[in-house]
């Protein structure tokens, strides 16, 4: 015959057993004036603590008490922090991956810095007029407005600037064959 | 999105911006007593197109000009003024190279784009008018105002040294000589670097004093009548200041104009002519004199310069007569890979690759 632990005929005792741990118990119990007895004197030391519980020595002092629990509280947590598992240090990014961050970031950085818009430069500051060499001719731009001397070639155009504010291009006309020097100047 | 009443708007404002007839956008304005006179003009295929709240006008124009004088015409440059358009800005289109004698019908082509506000002014958009026209013996006709003059005699002068240049070849190598001058010329033309730069109305620095200093080095000539003595550029950036140069007349003859070549050789050794620097100046014989421009080149990205140099394009003297180098001085300085061609050569060589050997020879023999 298998008797019960003491801890389940403690538990027993006190009525804290589930439902169907406190029948059995209670059925072996029934059977087995050993555990009958325990089961009894379990019953009769809980009630002899709760007793002299009720009994409060006149001279408590509630607020020292209360200081004891919480100077007690405090040196239980600081204990459970001392053996507490160590604390994992977070694991090092792999480099290809921070390299792969790090060209991101310059991409996004570049991109930045070349879109941005920056203080107009010498060319588009002071009479506010260009000139400049395109596919199709010199282009003369002022604002909202636009000149463009076209050249009609195929051929190699020879660009030339002259440093007084005046660009030429040289190219021989398709249709006639006549070399052509066209001529912007900016004041 | 467009929809119908955008479409139809922009239409009416294009109509009313640019009248049915293309040539009332364009007026040609020749003096009365001008040694050519205006034979017709084609108009092409000029037309206007709304593009947002502005106008694109495209004129091609193809003027047919008569010699109306008793002399050879050797060159002309037409002024245009788009006044309403670049208040700020002019224009001119010069053929050079020409062989017209008296009577004689000749082309000038004129290929416009304007960009414009649709608001509508009152006149023609664009003016030609005459600013000089050279003849054989190169006395000039023409108002002068772009100084033409002194272009179309430098021209000429180049057409004239350059024929001469593509006989003695043909005398000494034969056509085959000659055919293969006209290939090397033809790589050299398709080689040429274009200088990146755009030009601004103002043309002054504002903090190129800051940028790196360089020492010019001079490609001297044995026969010019001008030498450089000494000559400093600055560069920063994107920017180079036009150089600073101390130029001694060393002829008999009183000097008014000259020319000097900029170049500059760049990091990986590419050499190339970044810009030409004029002069306009009295320098008596003998006498030494300081030019300096004041004005600046800027490129479109920062260049790394490694040095620069410069030689003499031209000396117009007092009496307006011009002084080029010759072919073998150019050659001995390797510029005649660095220096444009001139527009005879282009002209030349380009009858060369549309009609062969024989056309080229053909046409060295007219002159």
């Amino acid at each position: 015959m298998k008797h019960p632990s003491e801890v389940d005929l403690a538990l027993y005792s006190g009525g804290d057993l589930p439902f169907w741990r406190r029948w059995k118990v209670a059925w072996h119990a029934r059977g087995c004036p050993e555990c009958r007895r325990e089961a009894e004197r379990f019953r009769d030391e809980t009630n002899s603590i709760a007793g002299a519980a009720s009994e409060l020595p006149d001279d408590l002092n509630w607020d020292r008490l209360a200081a004891e629990m919480r100077a007690n509280i405090r040196v239980g947590l600081q204990a459970a922090e001392c053996v507490a598992p160590a604390e994992v240090p977070a694991r090092a990014m792999n480099w290809r991956v921070a390299v792969a961050l790090a060209s991101l970031a310059l991409v996004v950085v570049s991109g930045f810095w070349l879109h941005a818009p920056r203080p107009p430069d010498m060319a588009e500051t002071g009479a506010g007029v260009v000139l400049s060499a395109t596919a199709e001719g010199l282009e003369l731009l002022d604002e909202d407005r636009a000149l463009t001397l076209m050249h009609a070639s195929s051929e190699p155009v020879m660009l030339s600037v002259n440093v007084d504010g005046a660009m030429a291009e040289h190219y021989v006309d398709d249709e006639t064959g006549m070399v052509t020097i066209n001529n912007v100047y900016v004041q | 999105m467009f929809n119908k009443t955008t479409i139809v708007t922009a239409a009416a404002l294009a109509a009313l911006a640019f009248p049915a007839a293309a040539e009332e956008n364009l007026q040609i304005d020749f003096p009365p007593e001008s040694p050519v006179s205006v034979v017709s003009m084609d108009w092409g295929a000029s037309d206007a197109t709304p593009r947002g709240g502005a106008l694109v006008v495209d004129l091609h124009t193809s003027l047919k000009l008569r010699n109306a004088s008793q002399r050879r015409i050797r060159g002309i440059t037409l002024l245009v003024l788009a006044q309403e358009v670049t208040p700020g800005g002019k224009a001119s289109v010069s053929a050079p190279s020409l062989d017209v004698g008296p009577g004689q019908v000749f082309p000038v082509r004129i290929d416009l784009r304007l960009l414009r506000p649709l608001q509508r002014g009152t006149g023609p958009l664009v003016k030609v008018g005459l600013d000089g026209v050279l003849f054989e013996d190169l006395s000039f006709y023409g108002p002068n105002r772009l100084n033409s003059r002194r272009s179309m005699t430098v021209w000429e002068r180049q057409a004239q040294r350059d024929r001469a240049y593509l006989k003695r070849i043909l005398k000494a190598k034969g056509a085959e000589g000659l055919q293969r001058e006209v290939l090397t010329s033809l790589a050299r033309q398709g080689e040429r670097r274009r200088p990146d730069v755009r030009v601004a109305g103002t043309g002054r620095a504002t903090n190129i004093d800051a940028g790196e200093q360089y020492q010019l080095t001079f490609l001297g000539f044995p026969g010019a009548p001008v030498e450089a003595i000494s000559g400093t550029a600055r560069m920063s950036g994107r920017e180079a200041r036009a150089p600073v140069m101390e130029m001694k007349n060393r002829s008999a003859r009183p000097v008014r104009h000259l020319e000097v070549g900029w170049i500059f050789k760049d990091a990986d050794g590419r050499e190339f002519v970044a810009g030409a620097v004029p002069a306009a100046l009295e320098l008596a014989p003998g006498e030494s004199r300081k030019v300096d421009a004041g004005r600046v080149l800027r490129f479109s990205r920062p260049l790394m310069v490694e040095s620069m140099s410069a030689y003499l394009t031209h000396v117009e003297f007092e009496d307006g007569e011009v002084w080029i180098p010759s072919r073998d001085e150019l050659a001995s300085q390797g510029l005649d890979r660095l220096a444009g061609p001139s527009p005879e050569e282009q002209r030349l060589t380009n009858l060369y690759r549309k009609k062969g050997l024989k056309a080229l020879i053909e046409e060295l023999d007219k002159f």
